[in-house]
Order: structure tokens, then C-alpha cells, then sequence
């Protein structure tokens, strides 16, 4: 797993022609259109620029269009009152979000080009992955186990 | 053994994280070493080989994530 913060700052992973442009177009509208999300989920959404053009050049794993766009749409879609997952790379190619606490108790959800994202959460009151069902507005089944990880006691 | 790997790979690595034989053992994985590069080994016996059900490997995966060090490089 890479995160994207890792391959952002290797410069060989800066040059990549035929994405470059849109890429840096991307970059513009997310600085200047969800600004007023935060600081955290602006950042996210660069990594998660960065870690689609590089996977362009990586051999661990492509990120295809349909899987960045998904992702990013996961992405906008998260309830506000929770914290911006870190962003990575899963060798398959599916983009990894991870909710991790300094207890290490965990939430982590990967989402491709296709299906339903899967997860895998260790919580204080227990464990749990399966698949959810993804449509419009962000799966219930995360919110409630973004809840658990952030609010146990709630 | 993280310098070589993350040489080939084109990345310095910033770390690692540190697990035991019984961590990786205690979630039904296998460390079988293959010296490629030397001392390196694959963790094999995932519960999904082909991903079909990736849910099953990342709880894995999150098991070994919680019982790891974390050791960071200079």
C-alpha cells in the first residue's frame, strides 16, 4: 500500500504528460471550490489527485478513471463532523480510505472502478467488514461505523 | 532489507512496521521465506487469493495494521 503522500513528494511521479494538464485543472477547482470544507479535506482531495496521476507510472497498481472518480465522489460525499480519511493506494489498484485513531482502532474502506466498496473496521466494541451498498449519498452502514470509531461512547 | 525493496521500487521507505511470527500466525497467515531479496518473505494463506472478497483480506490486513511497531527511519 502507498500512500499519497509518499509518491507526491518523489518528484520522477511530477512529470506525467498526458495527465498533467487535467490533473492541474483539477487541482485548481478543488483549492478554489471546497475551500470552505476545510483545510483536511482539501488536502485529501490533492493526495487524492496526486495518487492518481502517479499510479501512472507505478507498477503497483493503475488507478483508472472510473476508480478516481468514485473515489472522489466517496469523498465529497463523507457526513461533515468527521475527520478527512488518509488516502492510499491498494495493490490492486483501488483507493484506499482510512480512518485510523491513535488507539489504532480503525476504519478502512476501498472502492475501484466497479462494485461496492469494501470494508474492514476494528472498533472498541468489536470488529467488522463486509461490502455496503453505495448509490448517491454516502452508505449508512460507514456513517454508523464512523460514528462508532469517533463517538464510542455516543 | 527496506532500502533494497524501496530502492527497486524508486522510493526511500520511511518505515516499517515490525510484527512477530506469532502476530502473523494468530491470524491464520503464513510467513514463507523466499530470499528475494535476502531475508525477505511472503505472507501467504489470505483467506480471499483473488480478492473476490477483499472484506475478508482487509480485516486481515487491519489485524496485522493494529498488532504492528511502527519503527520510522532517519
Amino acid at each position: 500500500m502507498i500512500l499519497a503522500r509518499q509518491v507526491s513528494a518523489d518528484p520522477r511521479y511530477r512529470s506525467q504528460p498526458s495527465y498533467a494538464k487535467a490533473m492541474e485543472t483539477d487541482r485548481q477547482i478543488a483549492q478554489l471550490a471546497h475551500r470552505s470544507k476545510g483545510p483536511g479535506y482539501w488536502m485529501a482531495r490533492l493526495d487524492l489527485i496526486d495518487l492518481l496521476a502517479a499510479s501512472r507510472s507505478m507498477e503497483d497498481g493503475t488507478v483508472l478513471p472510473g476508480t478516481f472518480a468514485r473515489a472522489r465522489r466517496l469523498l465529497d460525499t463523507i457526513p461533515s463532523g468527521f475527520p478527512v480519511p488518509e488516502i492510499a493506494l491498494d495493490p490492486d489498484g483501488e483507493v484506499a480510505f482510512d480512518w485510523i485513531r491513535s488507539d489504532r482502532t480503525m476504519l478502512s474502506v476501498s472502492i475501484g472502478a466497479e462494485g461496492n466498496p469494501s470494508y474492514a473496521a476494528g472498533l472498541a466494541d468489536g470488529t467488522a467488514y463486509g461490502f455496503v451498498r453505495w448509490g448517491d449519498t454516502f452508505p449508512s452502514a460507514l456513517k454508523d461505523l464512523l460514528r462508532r470509531l469517533y463517538f464510542p461512547d455516543g | 532489507m527496506a532500502k533494497e525493496v524501496g530502492s527497486a521500487r524508486g522510493r526511500e521507505p520511511r518505515g516499517r512496521g515490525e510484527l512477530t511470527h506469532r502476530d502473523v500466525e494468530d491470524t491464520g497467515l503464513m510467513f514463507m521465506r523466499d530470499d528475494k531479496p535476502p531475508r525477505h518473505g511472503n505472507l501467504v494463506g489470505w483467506p480471499s487469493p483473488d480478492d473476490t472478497r477483499k472484506d475478508q483480506n482487509k480485516d486481515v490486513a487491519k489485524h496485522l495494521a493494529q498488532k504492528a511497531v511502527l519503527v520510522l527511519h532517519n
